[in-house]
């Protein structure tokens, strides 16, 4: 560790339990992606997203029934069970 | 002589003269058949022999992976089943991509990817206890992992054939119920190649793993001997018999995994014999259901769909004979002191462990146990109730059938594969925390799934009563979606135990520690009396050893010496 000027600061300033790199990208992509359709809304009124305005009308005819977001479960579980297999098979 | 009279004579007949000849071996015949069938299993397959290592072990945990994914996809399955219910429309835009998840669309697959799953995990669990308890290794592993893949292929042609609702479709459902069969055959005969070489007598495990799956095949067997005529009556009994074997089975790997993984022995020997007799004796009420006739028509197609319409008991009545009649119900009462002494004595042995809550297999174990015969003493009531004709219950019946595949048949084969999973594999469960919280879900979906839609079913049987035909019970219609809700706890909870089974971690130590018999090692802490080792399941063969070199004081930590 680097000598502490004798205030203690880097005591402080460096922690131990650094959040891991793919936590903080998610969070900070997240909070991008906020800021981006809060500004394009302020920009650019009463206009539709690029591609995503597109896209949800091809939707709404097919998940229009409350079961499709437990089959989203489902679907997320089974995909989840089939890469740990995968991951286990390649690992060893 | 009556058909159904017949039918269970000639059923218990064979299983009679297969258990004599298992005794007693085939004389000089015994070694031309064992040779011949294991040539079919080994070198008549050709280049398909050499597809896997055939590693030990391998071919029983590629069944129990296989079987729990199976059995996931089952569940998803019974819930869109469940959905659909009461939402009939509620994937009609899949109909755009020319899908049309109407009718048994989700149904038949349901029942096929359950039992298919659950049967899977069953033999995985048989490929690692019978050649364990016969010291032997298996006969033929690459077989056996081999046949693994085939049965997988089987269910997967059954589902995709049962989406296609015409002839072609009914054939590749037909040809995907019936390869399964000729997998599990193969297993039968690696099995029995395997307890050939096996120089002790057979222990109670392996006999009700063995008469299960005999049994199986047996029963079907019987009802395609007295033929298309006796069907509408037979058919019933043929797949009660079907659930009474897997009974048999699931018996048989429970009462192993109990003292393999606890080390102590199961309390009664006697009540585990009577189960042996009983289970093979009466027969089971649980399961039926007049709805699964549309799986059973693919099933059995050669009968010219519409044989089997109609299934019931003879009529019952003052110019006819109700002696079949008779005899079938007084089976099915019978074999609920038979659940009762299963229960019991699994109970038992969990409760004496101290490992409920603690390890995942025997909380699930012990679930399933617990729910049994409630589920039994449920079932007899309805499935009565409707081969009578009665038809007072029918409303529940769907319920009833639900509550007992999930409530109480899942838990114990499950549960008995998860606890010789470690044992099988070399790898133990991811956590056993999250295990024990799966099954919090899966127990309390199943349990609330099951209240909420018999309470939906009576309100619906309510109001028939009442005479009001025309209308419909809206207290009935707001239940059933909670029900199917509820419902998605089981598919939660069987996706989060095959992720914990799927992640498991090799453990370091993976030589056995126990036997059927007991424990092979036991630890003494301390002064002990001979009673106090008997009782803990201690035998002749166990090794004691003293925890001298362990140094597990506690107390205050000494700073130093002068203190």
């Amino acid at each position: 560790m680097e000598e502490d000027s004798g205030f203690g600061l880097l005591d402080y300033m460096r922690s131990d339990e650094e959040p891991e790199l793919r936590r903080m990208a998610i969070a900070m992509g997240s909070i991008i992606l906020l800021i981006f359709l809060v500004l394009y809304d302020v920009l650019y009124p009463g206009h539709g997203f690029p591609v995503l305005s597109d896209l949800i009308p091809l939707l709404s005819g097919v998940m229009d029934s409350t079961i499709w977001f437990f089959i989203l479960g489902i679907m997320i579980g089974f995909f989840s069970l089939v890469a740990s297999v995968l991951v286990g098979a390649v690992k060893e | 002589m009556d058909t159904i009279i017949l039918m269970m004579l000639i059923f218990w007949g064979a299983l009679l003269v297969f258990a004599w000849r298992l005794r007693a071996g085939l004389g000089f015949l015994g070694d031309a058949v064992a040779g011949m069938t294991g040539f079919m299993l080994g070198k008549a397959l050709g280049p398909g022999a050499t597809i896997l290592e055939g590693r030990s072990g391998t071919a029983s945990a590629s069944w129990i992976n296989h079987g729990i994914v199976w059995l996931f996809i089952g569940a998803s399955i019974t819930f869109i089943d469940l959905w659909l219910g009461h939402s009939p429309n509620a994937l009609y835009s899949l109909q755009s991509w020319s899908w049309d998840l109407t009718g048994n669309a989700a149904y038949t697959p349901s029942i096929m990817a359950t039992f298919g799953g659950m049967i899977m995990l069953l033999i995985g669990s048989s490929l690692h206890i019978i050649p364990r308890m016969a010291d032997t290794p298996l006969s033929n592993e690459t077989n056996a992992g081999l046949m693994a893949m085939v049965f997988t292929g089987g269910i997967l042609l059954f589902v995709i054939g049962s989406q296609f609702q015409n002839d072609i479709g009914n054939l590749i459902a037909f040809a995907g119920y019936n390869i399964p069969a000729l997998a599990a055959l193969a297993i039968i005969a690696n099995l029995l190649l395997t307890i050939r070489k096996q120089t002790t007598g057979l222990e109670a495990p392996q006999w009700f793993i063995i008469i299960g799956l005999v049994g199986w095949f047996v029963s079907s067997i019987t009802f395609v001997v007295l033929g298309p005529d006796a069907a509408p009556h037979t058919l019933w009994i043929s797949e009660q018999l079907h659930i009474g074997m897997f009974l048999c089975l699931i018996f048989g790997v429970v009462y192993y995994a109990i003292p393999s993984t606890t080390g102590i022995p199961i309390p009664s020997r006697s009540l585990v014999a009577l189960t042996l007799v009983g289970t093979i004796v009466t027969v089971s009420p649980m399961g039926y259901d007049p709805a699964s006739l549309s799986f059973l028509e693919l099933a059995w197609l050669p009968l010219n769909l519409g044989v089997t319409a109609g299934a019931s008991f003879p009529p019952c009545g003052a110019e006819t004979d109700c002696t079949s009649s008779l005899v079938i119900t007084t089976l099915m009462a019978l074999s609920i002191p038979v659940m009762f002494m299963f229960s019991t004595n699994v109970l038992t042995a969990i409760r004496r462990s101290g490992a409920i809550f603690e390890d995942t297999a025997l909380t699930l174990i012990a679930f399933g146990a617990f729910m049994l015969p409630i589920m039994s003493i449920t079932s007899l009531f309805t499935t009565l109730d409707a081969m009578s004709g009665s038809n007072e219950l029918s409303a529940a019946i769907g319920s009833v059938r639900i509550g007992a595949v999930w409530g109480a048949i899942i838990p114990l084969a499950l549960g008995g594969a998860l606890a010789i999973i470690p044992d099988a594999t070399g790898k133990d469960l991811e956590s056993q925390s999250s295990g024990i919280r799966a099954i919090w879900i899966l127990g309390l979906g199943i349990v609330g799934a099951f209240m909420v839609s018999m309470m939906s079913d009576f309100a619906e049987i309510s109001f028939a009563e009442a005479g009001l035909e025309e209308g419909f019970s809206s207290t009935a219609a707001e239940l059933r979606p909670i029900a199917s809700i509820l419902f998605y706890g089981v598919v939660l909870g069987v996706l989060f135990l095959a992720q914990n089974v799927v992640r498991g971690t090799r453990s370091v130590d993976t030589e056995p520690e126990f036997s059927i018999l007991g424990p092979s090692r036991y630890v003494i802490s301390g002064s002990t009396t001979v009673r106090d080792l008997l009782t803990a399941g201690v035998t002749l063969d166990t090794i004691l050893t003293t925890d001298d070199g362990i140094d597990d004081s506690v107390g205050p930590t000494k700073l130093s010496e002068e203190e």
